[in-house]
């Protein structure tokens, strides 16, 4: 499970590294597109088709297990708190299963969607032609990798739940919750 | 496909989805799998998968969502590099003579700070940070100090940029550029009746706020001015751009982006570390929204499916309610919800079941949405989840404990009680200044 962990840890930095990359280029781009348009009347081609079909995809799917791993996607705490141990676990175990089904069943339809988008060669027409497809495997990856944590979670959470001694799982969320804001 | 009629299947969804949401699901997974199991249950295996393939690519992959990371990132820029901590000294120093100053000069500080983030939690946490310890050394009463940032911090969502307005206006298909100009007055009325009250009650009961004995001379009070040059000419330009129409959102965003960037640069306050947690936290943001925005958007799909949502447009019509009695009904709503959930949460939730009702009484979108931006943002400082009342229970830590900061909480709702009257009344503090800028 170690192993596994540091697999997901490794690749998950990877993945928000190439979003950083395409958050940067989204600002680069079109600074560079809006100074083009309005100093010297040369707009950045393809900058529309970029933003929204790589940048914005890289962005927003590449992040999704960094941000299960600081619990950053947002849920209700009210009753879960208020709750015993093994209520709060029994919880647990039921919203990582949602989430895990939730995932999966995204990567695997956006797979097959992005499998079925490379054979025909899915491309859009701008002012160039551009070819798209490469950008719908960032769904099923985003995803998958996301769907990965959380089967370890979810194995981790049946755990604490049947074993009290090895549960930490509250001071981790506190830790986490310290962390950001 | 199955026994039961959609709008069975719809209301039983809208049970389900709430039961998930309380249960700690994170809201986009509940959003997301009770559309799924709904669309499923009405159109059958095909359609439900069909939309599940297509729906987060295509609705991601959109040019106008795309200002959503560049201001979050703007805001983040200047927030890390600490290019706002002029703001709170400007208004400091202009201010402090005033009765309650200190309090007021943080009102006014998250006001300008608003200027360049669109969120709450961040203008309560760069001010809080700044403010808070400096109310509390001049002996101001604790509640006080404490209330002042936390109910400040919402004008965060509310003066643009804000996130929250961005979202509702790719969900209600209205001009962001229109949204924004909107906001604007709300969102200085908001900061006014704020100052006006603190005034009024350190006035009354001195020992609340002692005064500060400084004198600043007038030298003092331009060239801290002068020091905020930059961040006044980022938020010239990026709004400038915007409402005149040379920008597109996504346009300015980048660019405020950027120019935040390059000040931070030029004061030398630009550093690998203040770069990386600028880009990570827009990154963990903006992942966070959009799980929560494709969930919203399957839910949106559902709902038109099952047809729950023109029964309620139905059932309003029918019953013969007027406008101001369907605002003042969704209004109970929004705040009851507001005290319990995520604001983007309501707003993603509550859009596909209003629109239709808010269409069928032909209600000013834009209107609207300020309006609920602002109901939202009372949610923000509410108990029992007041998520700015906590950013600010995480700066003071054991000094001050949560009860008192939502005691000091509570005059600043009542001069919100007392807004919202004022934008039900008069649309126009609203709609003027939309009015005047090209669309």
């Amino acid at each position: 499970m170690k192993a596994i962990d540091r697999m997901i840890d490794l690749l998950s930095f990877v993945f928000m590294a190439i979003a950083a990359i395409a958050l940067t280029l989204m600002m680069g781009h079109v600074t560079v597109d809006v100074a083009g348009k309005y100093l010297l009347n040369a707009p950045v081609p393809v900058t529309l088709e970029m933003v929204s079909n790589y940048y914005m995809v890289a962005v927003v799917f590449l992040p999704l297990a960094a941000v299960e791993k600081v619990n950053g996607h947002i849920h209700v705490e009210l009753i879960y708190s208020a709750l015993p141990r093994v209520g709060r676990r029994v919880l647990d175990v039921a919203a990582h299963a949602l989430a895990l089904g939730f995932f999966a069943m995204l990567m695997r339809y956006s797979w097959v969607s992005a499998v079925r988008k490379f054979e025909v060669g899915e491309f859009i027409m701008g002012t160039y032609p551009i070819i798209i497809w490469p950008s719908r495997f960032l769904v099923p990856l985003g995803c998958g990798l996301i769907a990965a944590f959380l089967v370890l979670r979810l194995v981790r959470a049946v755990i604490r739940l049947v074993r009290a001694d090895l549960d930490d799982t509250d001071a981790e969320n506190a830790a986490l919750a310290g962390g950001g804001h | 496909m199955s026994e039961l009629d959609p709008e069975t299947i719809g209301i039983i969804g809208i049970g389900v989805l709430l039961t998930m949401i309380f249960l700690r699901v994170p809201i986009g997974v509940a959003l997301g799998m009770v559309s799924a199991g709904g669309i499923y249950l009405i159109l059958g295996p095909r359609a439900a998968v069909g939309m599940l393939a297509e729906i987060p690519y295509d609705f991601t992959a959109h040019w106008t969502l795309s200002s959503i990371p560049m201001f979050l990132l703007m805001g983040y820029f200047c927030y890390h590099a600490g290019l706002t901590e002029g703001l709170f000294r400007v208004a400091r120093l202009w201010l402090s003579w005033l009765p309650g100053g200190l309090s007021i000069a943080s009102i006014q500080g998250s006001a300008l700070f608003a200027a360049v983030t669109g969120s709450s939690l961040a203008c309560t946490a760069a001010m809080g940070r700044i403010a808070v310890p400096e109310m509390l050394k001049a002996g101001y009463d604790k509640g006080l100090a404490t209330g002042t940032v936390a109910a400040a911090g919402t004008i965060g969502s509310m003066i643009p940029p804000s996130i929250l307005l961005i979202i509702y206006g790719i969900f209600v298909e209205q001009p962001i550029s229109q949204l924004f100009a909107g906001a604007f007055l709300p969102g200085v009325l908001t900061a006014l009746m704020y100052s006006l009250m603190v005034f009024v009650r350190a006035w009354k009961t001195p020992s609340l706020a002692p005064r500060v004995d400084e004198h600043p001379t007038f030298s003092e009070r331009m060239g801290a001015l002068g020091d905020t040059w930059p961040v006044m000419l980022l938020v010239a330009g990026v709004f400038g751009g915007l409402f005149s129409g040379v920008f597109t959102p996504t346009e300015a965003g980048s660019i405020g982006a950027f120019l935040a960037f390059l000040i931070a640069l030029m004061k030398r306050s630009m550093s690998k570390t203040v770069f990386m947690s600028a880009v990570n936290e827009t990154l963990r943001s903006t992942a966070s929204i959009f799980v929560i925005a494709i969930g919203a958007q399957l839910l949106t799909r559902f709902f038109a499916l099952s047809g729950v949502t023109d029964i309620l447009a139905d059932f309003i019509s029918g019953s013969g309610y007027s406008q101001l009695q369907t605002i003042l009904l969704i209004s109970v709503a929004l705040l009851i919800l507001g005290m319990l959930l995520d604001p983007i949460g309501i707003m993603l939730l509550t859009i596909p079941i209003l629109l239709p009702v808010l269409e069928s009484q032909s209600i000013n979108l834009i209107w609207f949405g300020i309006l609920m931006a602002k109901f939202l943002e009372v949610g923000f400082i509410t108990p029992p989840v007041g998520l700015n009342v906590f950013v600010v229970k995480g700066i003071v830590g054991d000094q001050v404990p949560t009860h008192e900061i939502f005691k000091g909480i509570g005059w600043f709702v009542v001069m919100d009680a007392i807004t919202i009257t004022l934008l039900i009344a008069f649309p126009s503090i609203t709609l003027w200044l939309p009015s005047l800028i090209a669309n």
